[in-house]
């Protein structure tokens, strides 16, 4: 299956290597939608830490549709309040001082509407909105509504093209095709069917939450580790993916959804 | 004291060499076994080193969708699957983002004479970087000024016995003497790169026009792209500089998002981890077997002794006679076996860096693995580890000389 290219710079190279890779899902990627994975990935450049995190809806609050009720609701809340609390997500080392330079958070339009209602979070959810905007220009959305430009980003793992809604059966069919992870194709397939039913409902779709934070830090040398304040609350997480990017190199790991925190130093 | 070392010493050699047959054979054992361990652990990190040195300042490289792994393979190490095109239109549309710095764009799919031939723009030679974010440098010449030239790899250059000016024809395929050849479109080279040690020594770069130079029907009258500003429908992948790398993560998820063309964003770093992670095992599982191999060549020279205990009463008994105490005759093992341990396991070393030596070219050459020739902490590890272990388990031979030059007289009853 696999075919080893016969020229001179290819040619009995580590066989061993080429051979594994076609074993291999492709994992590592940032918005693969796996039910208990977290994604997470930290960067550090300078004085500065960026700090991304990907994580499907159901393991933040338990479930992945609009809420249904007060109970629901109430969690949405709490959830959109403690995304848009980056102490309340993540810590720094205090000898490290570091300040909140930036915060964007992106999800379905019934967890970002209650980004503002926490005071503190008022002028941010303004903010995030905002870079949503932007991003989803860029995206080149044919919708205009908010509320769609939120629903897009709902089904990250599907084939982008998929996402044109004019000929959805054609493009799931030969979605096998082209994707290597069988699981995420048979989510695509249930998406489709429900949105080729009611295209802007958000029932039954899988639900990502990604959020970005960023600090500026006085010494970023003091940084050895990143606590994860966030795995206390979250529902459902069974395993962190971590991808830590310093000027050291990058480092990947994988730690148990109740990791209290991470090192960032090398190993 | 130093004196009396010294004798011993002396005594011990002279032992070894009365049975040298044996001696030779024990030292050999050890040596292989040494040298096994130490080339295995010195290929496993040199083929990281080597790999990881290959890419350096690029934040991501975005090719069609596909395994994150098998896109960097095929667009830097150049091995495995060919994976499918990207449109202009894309590259376009990443490369203007506000948080991207540079682009270099990479059109795979041909050869010359069994060296991989590369489309790919100017901003190559400015941005590329290996190693320690060293960048490209020439050693004769300078880039393609034009798409009927080539800038080769330093390896290109010395196997094949190129120079500026010389005249190549590239195939369209991959085999060594494809039958499909453009003579009609020969490339001049412009320029020859310095050494790197990585993929790029073994590639012939020409530009994007080039490139659908010799994939157009030919003809003298054609027109030839500019080596600037030219834009072909399609090229296989590209390498994306940051601004700054806090932007990594949200550009890679717009990559793997992007709604006009299913692609993939692998960050370098990240997948050559990924990749280690895979051959963990395997090369672990090596390291084991050459441990155990160490071990049983321990195990021999253990045996050695002991064998050699019975026919070597007399000796002992020699030795008491002349006033060697039985603490004498068990260091005395002792150290017999931690020269033999020694002396193996640093032959065995020496053999390790002749063999290098000897293979380094071909290894960099075959494999683009640049195999490091001074010793390393590792190599320290098993010497001192041979002879901790020759050293511990001749505790057991020492133990029975000792006993028996308590219990024997000078007339052993052979």
């Amino acid at each position: 299956m696999y075919k080893i290219q016969n020229i001179r710079s290819g040619r009995r190279r580590p066989l061993l290597y080429a051979m594994t890779i076609c074993a291999l899902a492709p994992a590592g990627a940032l918005g693969q939608h796996i039910h208990g994975v977290i994604e997470l990935g930290v960067v550090v450049e300078g004085s500065t830490v960026a700090v991304s995190l990907d994580a499907p809806l159901s393991d933040v609050v338990g479930f992945e549709h609009a809420p249904e009720s007060d109970e629901q609701l109430e969690r949405i809340r709490q959830a959109a309040t403690m995304l848009s609390n980056p102490d309340a997500m993540f810590g720094l080392a205090d000898s490290a001082e570091c300040a909140i330079s930036d915060t964007s958070i992106d999800g379905p339009a019934y967890v970002l509407e209650h980004l503002g209602d926490d005071d503190a979070g008022a002028e941010l959810s303004d903010h995030d909105h905002h870079d949503e905007h932007e991003e989803s220009a860029a995206h080149d959305h044919h919708d205009e509504h908010e509320e769609s430009a939120a629903h897009d980003h709902d089904d990250e793992h599907d084939e982008p093209a998929a996402h044109d809604h004019h000929d959805e059966h054609e493009e799931s069919a030969d979605h096998d095709h082209h994707d290597e992870h069988e699981e995420s194709a048979d989510h695509d397939h249930d998406g489709h069917e429900e949105s080729a039913d009611h295209e802007h409902d958000d029932a039954e779709q899988h639900s990502e939450v990604n959020a970005n934070y960023q600090w500026e830090c006085r010494s970023a040398s003091d940084l050895d580790s990143l606590a994860l304040r966030f795995t206390e609350s979250f529902a459902g997480v069974e395993t962190i993916e971590i991808q830590i990017l310093t000027s050291a190199g990058a480092q990947v790991l994988t730690v148990e959804g109740r990791a209290k925190s991470v090192s960032l130093s090398r190993p | 004291m130093l004196h009396n070392i010294g004798n011993a010493l002396s005594l011990v050699f002279k032992s070894l060499l009365n049975r040298r047959a044996t001696a030779i054979l024990t030292v050999a054992s050890i040596a292989v076994s040494a040298g096994l361990l130490s080339i295995v652990d010195r290929v496993r990190t040199d083929t990281q080193t080597s790999f990881a040195n290959t890419i350096a300042g690029t934040d991501l490289i975005v090719g069609a969708r596909s395994g994150d792994l098998n896109l960097l393979l095929y667009s830097v190490f150049r091995i495995g699957n060919p994976t499918n095109n990207v449109t202009w239109n894309s590259y376009e549309t990443i490369g203007d983002r506000p948080e991207v710095d540079w682009t270099i764009p990479f059109s795979l799919g041909d050869a010359h004479r069994g060296y991989r031939v590369l489309g790919t723009d100017l901003g190559y030679f400015s941005h590329y970087r290996y190693a320690d974010r060293r960048s490209l440098a020439f050693d004769k010449g300078g880039p393609f000024t034009s798409a009927t030239e080539a800038v080769i790899g330093a390896e290109v250059a010395e196997r094949l016995g190129y120079d500026i000016g010389r005249q190549i024809v590239v195939s369209h395929g991959l085999a060594d003497t494809s039958f499909l050849t453009h003579d009609e479109d020969p490339f001049t080279i412009s320029g020859i790169l310095a050494r790197t040690g990585t993929p790029v020594d073994r590639t012939v770069h020409i530009s994007l026009g080039g490139m659908d130079l010799i994939h157009t029907a030919g003809g003298a009258d054609r027109e030839v792209p500019p080596v600037a500003g030219y834009e072909p429908e399609e090229i296989t992948a590209f390498l994306i500089g940051l601004k700054s790398r806090t932007a990594i993560f949200a550009l890679q998820r717009f990559v793997n998002e992007f709604e006009a063309e299913p692609m993939t964003a692998v960050i370098p770093g990240v997948a050559l981890q990924q990749l280690w992670g895979l051959v963990r095992v395997a090369e672990y599982a090596l390291l084991g077997v050459s441990a155990m191999v160490v071990l049983a060549s321990v195990l021999g020279l253990l045996s050695t002794l002991l064998v050699s205990l019975n026919e070597r009463r007399r000796e002992m008994s020699v030795l008491r006679s002349v006033g060697a105490r039985p603490g004498h005759i068990f260091a005395l093992l002792l150290s017999e076996a931690a020269i033999l341990a020694f002396l193996g396991a640093l032959s065995g070393l020496l053999l390790v860096q002749l063999g290098i030596l000897a293979i380094r070219q071909f290894a960099l050459s075959e494999f683009g693995i640049q195999l490091s020739v001074q010793l390393r902490a590792f190599d320290l590890y098993v010497l001192t580890g041979i002879l901790g272990i020759a050293v511990l388990v001749s505790i057991v031979p020492a133990w029975r000389a000792y006993r028996n030059s308590l219990a024997d007289g000078l007339t052993v009853r052979l």
